[in-house]
């Protein structure tokens, strides 16, 4: 080991601090001054993208289209087709790779969107705050309990912003509805019902050799290993139970979170989970097309129902992106907010509500990426920052799992194990495939 | 039901009474019930197949090899719907209060290793026993750490890695020593993932490899097991290794210090910062050490991070006001900070002041 050192030579490299200052007034609030490396009021944010398939190529387009916020300067994708169009979109003007680690060398890569898969949300997130970057990471968070942690301990032990895209949360309609349901307008709500339609059930496609285009290898990256099935992979990984988890984890990253969020639940979990479903009767996919799941919370004591495909309630009939959503049940009323992605909507009570001069007050995010980037530059936590994330990620997997193994299961959120259920517990975690871990 | 089916069926029977598992065997189905219940599996029909899959569970040990040899079989469906079947059982199997069942599930899924099932079957096996198996299955499992196919190698490294117990802890130490290239590197780093203080001797030895890969993913290891301070651990020096490396020797050190500050050795804590600290050429790097040292000890760290407030870095001063924001205020601190005010900058003025107004707001807080 190296010799001892003393305490007071810890900042030794920054004792002497740097180079002039301008000279500003002090009213001007700190963090204007640019420093090297890290962004300022007035620079733009470089960001490097991982994975830009389907929801990579929104980001990126996104991006494109606001200059002022973010500049792409590279992309990472394991598909040659996928980067090859994304150079195509970027002009040439961003770096392209095949290895995402080389994309996190960058210096000049300030912050990472990361569209990949599910199962390498937690290693990109964990690996991205490693390497000094802030962090945009699509929904849900991770596939395990133990990633969420993972995740959450990273951003904390380096001081990163992370932002997972469950986009609800930034939708003029969550906080109409925030707004309405925090400042008791349906009084204690004891009962959310979440609707959402079933999920797919596949044909029963061969297994084959992976394109040559694709890198079958870095695609799996930490799942474990499965033959190449051309209905696997890419957008098809949601209806695995490994890698996608189906719409519970899919689209109930979005409609939880905005649960989540109206309740002011993300520092909590539930204290029961109870499943039932049953698995496709034909095809590879394995997510039970129709799923009911009973979550009870405690202190306070309120139900949570995912129902797939559950029943679309009447006043849902005349909102928008009304094919997912939730109704939420209060002691003296009720309210439907929709969907709980990009499309949230809420009934026009919430939208015509004011609350009181001391009501409650629900952050109004700018935006889901206008958020994000803020917070780049304040150092403050995004509306729907790594712990929410880990929080809603968390609701969806109890889910799956009292589903795997047909049985109710008791939660300890604080301690985030299961009590009285060893085997559970043992599928709170599971190790990557080859070099690839939290 | 075939004549090979029903002659492994009985086996099973004998063998389950032989191995002193016959209470369990005779708590499952009996003969009958389990043929038709893996005719149902076979059936051509979807709602019948699953009807079969979600009554698995009862059908018990008896059932694993059988729905083996369908998973294995060219009928499609029926794979898919045996290999299903399986996971349901092995869920139902590790139920409370049913060890001796789940045992019984694991003998036999251990049997499912065998070359003569599908490369599907062998790897779906092996993930099944990571939540059911114990010491008993860990010798079959760690001789597939040598089997020729890269995957079945590295899904048995997976169920070691997950398997409770000294057992598999040992084989994955002993296969160690067997393994190349990126097996290698994948045992060292289920044994960090293990946290297990017996593989210390087996991953210091490695820290003095030639091979840079191997020595930091072998001192990565050691860290998240957070060992005490030895003298046989070899350190590389920064200046030899390239930018990432020096980025994954720090995070070790990290990781490292952050273990044992939980374990109370706030020193050997506070060491680890420091060096990484002084060596660390980005701003993320101090900005976790300064978390890390203001975690392990508050007071102790609380000059360095006032000092960090002038740091040319936005990230290094904005988590270092942070950061004093979230201590308890005291004459000390109060004292560090005004100091600090005279000779500041602009941007550090305004962040002491930020700070002083929180540490205010607490204290007139109710």
């Amino acid at each position: 080991m190296e010799s001892r050192l003393s305490r007071r030579s810890f900042l030794s490299r920054s004792a002497g601090l740097a180079g002039a200052c301008i000279s500003v007034p002090c009213f001007i609030p700190s963090g204007v001054l640019a420093a090297p490396g890290r962004p300022g009021a007035n620079d733009v944010i470089n960001t490097g993208h991982i994975g830009v398939g389907g929801m990579g190529s929104y980001h990126l387009n996104y991006i494109k289209s606001h200059p002022q916020l973010a500049r792409c300067v590279a992309i990472a994708d394991v598909d040659k087709n996928h980067l090859k169009k994304a150079g195509e979109v970027m002009e040439g003007k961003a770096k392209l790779f095949a290895d995402f680690r080389e994309l996190l060398q960058m210096s000049e890569v300030d912050a990472v969107i990361i569209a990949t898969p599910d199962h390498w949300h937690a290693v990109h997130t964990v690996m991205a705050c490693e390497a000094g970057k802030d962090v945009y990471c699509e929904k849900p968070a991770c596939c395990t309990i133990a990633e969420g942690r993972a995740m959450v301990n990273a951003a904390r032990r380096y001081g990163r912003i992370v932002q997972i895209g469950s986009q609800g949360r930034s939708q003029p309609a969550a906080w109409y509805a925030g707004n309405y349901l925090r400042n008791g307008r349906v009084g204690k709500v004891s009962k959310v019902a979440c609707w959402h339609y079933e999920n797919p059930v596949g044909a029963t496609k061969l297994d084959s050799e992976p394109p040559a285009d694709l890198d079958y290898d870095a695609w799996l990256g930490p799942l474990r290993w499965r033959p190449y099935n051309r209905d696997c992979v890419h957008g098809n990984f949601r209806w695995l139970l490994e890698s996608g988890g189906g719409q519970i984890r899919d689209r109930g990253a979005h409609v939880m979170s905005v649960a989540l969020f109206l309740m002011n639940a993300d520092h909590t979990g539930p204290r029961f989970i109870e499943a039932t479903g049953a698995p496709p009767e034909q095809g590879l996919y394995e997510c039970p097309p129709k799923m009911e799941v009973v979550y009870t919370f405690k202190d306070p004591d309120w139900v949570m129902y995912w129902s797939q495909p559950g029943e679309q309630p009447p006043e849902a009939a005349d909102l928008g992106n009304n094919r997912y959503g939730a109704k939420y049940y209060g002691d003296n009323g009720t309210l439907v907010v929709s969907g709980g992605d990009g499309g949230t909507d809420t009934e026009k009570k919430a939208k015509d509500y004011h609350a009181p001069l001391n009501g409650v007050s629900v952050y109004r995010s700018p935006g889901h990426h206008e958020d994000f980037f803020n917070c780049m530059r304040t150092r403050q936590q995004p509306i729907m920052n790594i712990q929410a994330g880990h929080a809603v990620a968390s609701v969806c997997i109890l889910g799956n799992l009292a589903y795997r193994l047909g049985r109710k299961l008791e939660w300890d959120a604080a301690k985030e194990k299961f009590i009285g259920d060893d085997q559970a517990n043992l599928l709170l975690n599971r190790p990557g495939r080859s070099i690839w871990h939290i | 039901m075939r004549k090979n089916s029903r002659r492994w069926v009985r086996l099973l029977w004998v063998g389950a009474a032989g191995i002193g598992l016959g209470a369990v065997a005779a708590q499952a189905a009996t003969e009958a019930e389990l043929n038709d219940f893996l005719g149902k599996i076979k059936s051509d029909q979807g709602s019948v197949r699953v009807e079969a899959i979600l009554k698995a569970g009862p059908m018990g040990a008896a059932a694993v090899v059988p729905l083996g040899k369908v998973a294995s079989g060219d009928n499609r469906a029926a794979a898919i719907a045996a290999q299903t079947a399986l996971k349901h059982l092995a869920a139902y199997a590790g139920r409370p209060g049913a060890a001796a069942e789940m045992k019984s599930v694991a003998h036999y899924l251990a049997f499912l290793l065998d070359k003569e099932y599908s490369k599907v079957t062998r790897c779906l096996a092996m993930e099944l026993l990571s939540w059911t198996g114990d010491d008993a299955v860990v010798p079959q499992v760690s001789a597939l750490l040598a089997d020729p196919d890269a995957d079945v190698r590295d899904e048995a490294r997976r169920s070691l890695q997950a398997i409770p117990g000294q057992a598999s802890l040992k084989a994955l130490i002993d296969g160690l020593g067997k393994a190349e290239g990126r097996q290698k590197l994948a045992i060292i780093i289920a044994l960090g993932q293990r946290a297990a203080p017996e593989a210390a001797d087996a991953l210091v030895a490695l820290t003095g490899s030639s091979d840079t890969e191997v020595a930091l993913e072998a001192l990565d290891a050691l860290a998240r097991i957070g060992i005490p301070k030895r003298d046989d651990v070899t350190l590389p020096s920064w200046d030899s290794l390239n930018e990432a490396q020096r980025g994954r020797l720090a995070n070790s050190l990290l990781r490292w210090a952050d273990r044992r500050a939980a374990k109370g050795e706030v020193d050997d804590a506070l060491e680890a910062y420091a060096a990484v600290a002084r060596n660390a050429q980005s701003e993320h790097l101090l900005c976790a050490a300064l978390i890390g040292a203001t975690k392990a000890a508050p007071d102790q760290a609380a000059e360095h991070v006032v000092r960090a407030l002038g740091h040319e870095a936005n990230t290094v001063r904005l988590t270092a006001a942070k950061l004093l924001e979230q201590l308890p205020p005291d004459d000390a601190k109060a004292s560090l900070l005004l100091e600090a005010y005279k000779g500041a900058k602009p941007a550090s003025r305004d962040l002491i002041l930020r700070v002083l107004k929180t540490w205010n707001d607490k204290q007139l807080a109710p």
